[in-house]
């Protein structure tokens, strides 16, 4: 995985996260999208189901990554 | 329906967790419960938590006790006696600003205990214990 896929990955999730649309593909809140090499590669309704999709197709944790659907926020620690 | 007690420290609630290693065996965590912990990541982990991470995701801005941009992943996590197992977001950070208690290595924030139908604090003959049930309501 380059330098490129990794910021074209980040591009697609804040775009993904923000609009809910990726070039002309629609998503809704509660879905999670993996990511791998700059491509959308699976889209599921949990988080389990996306990382297994994407580690079928790429064992490596390092490469890739799985985004929840939810407008983005910021975590709080009290 | 299972509700699992977790014997409370002098001055905090935690709980214990297994986390899934690449390897298929299970990494065992005490975690702080932290309710004030909000947003849609569960845990916050120590660096040492990275070898558990099965995916990465963007990282995340944070405030409060912990400050800046901080990496995160996707861990699975498991508590045999509720039969639960499932991927959760992990904030990845040095922990030493937290300050926690001794062998407690992280925290279970809001969204992790609302995976559960109840969860809470108790007072009981062996003292005050912390619970997470799911069952949706306490015995009669």
């Amino acid at each position: 995985m380059t330098t490129s896929d990794q910021e074209r990955n980040l591009r697609i999730a804040e775009a993904v996260c923000r609009d809910f649309e990726w070039e002309g593909r629609k998503f809704r809140e509660g879905q999670c999208v993996a990511l791998l090499d700059g491509e959308i590669v699976a889209v599921a309704d949990n988080p389990d189901d996306a990382i297994a999709a994407l580690r079928a197709l790429d064992p490596n944790p390092k490469h890739g990554m799985v985004i929840p659907i939810t407008p983005p926020s910021v975590a709080v620690i009290r | 329906m299972t509700t699992l007690f977790f014997p409370s420290l002098v001055d905090a609630e935690v709980i214990e967790v297994e986390l899934l290693k690449l390897d298929g065996n299970f990494r065992s965590l005490r975690l702080l419960v932290d309710s004030g912990f909000t947003g849609t990541n569960s845990l916050v982990l120590s660096e040492s938590a990275v070898e558990l991470l099965r995916a990465a995701l963007p990282a995340t801005h944070t405030s409060g006790a912990l400050q800046g941009l901080k990496d995160r992943g996707w861990v699975t996590c498991r508590i045999a006696g509720l039969n639960f197992q499932a991927a959760q977001i992990a904030i990845i950070t040095d922990t030493s600003s937290l300050s926690l208690p001794p062998d407690v290595e992280g925290l279970a924030g809001l969204t992790f205990l609302r995976q559960f139908a109840r969860w809470g604090g108790e007072r009981t003959e062996n003292g005050w214990q912390f619970y997470l049930s799911d069952a949706p309501e306490l015995p009669a």
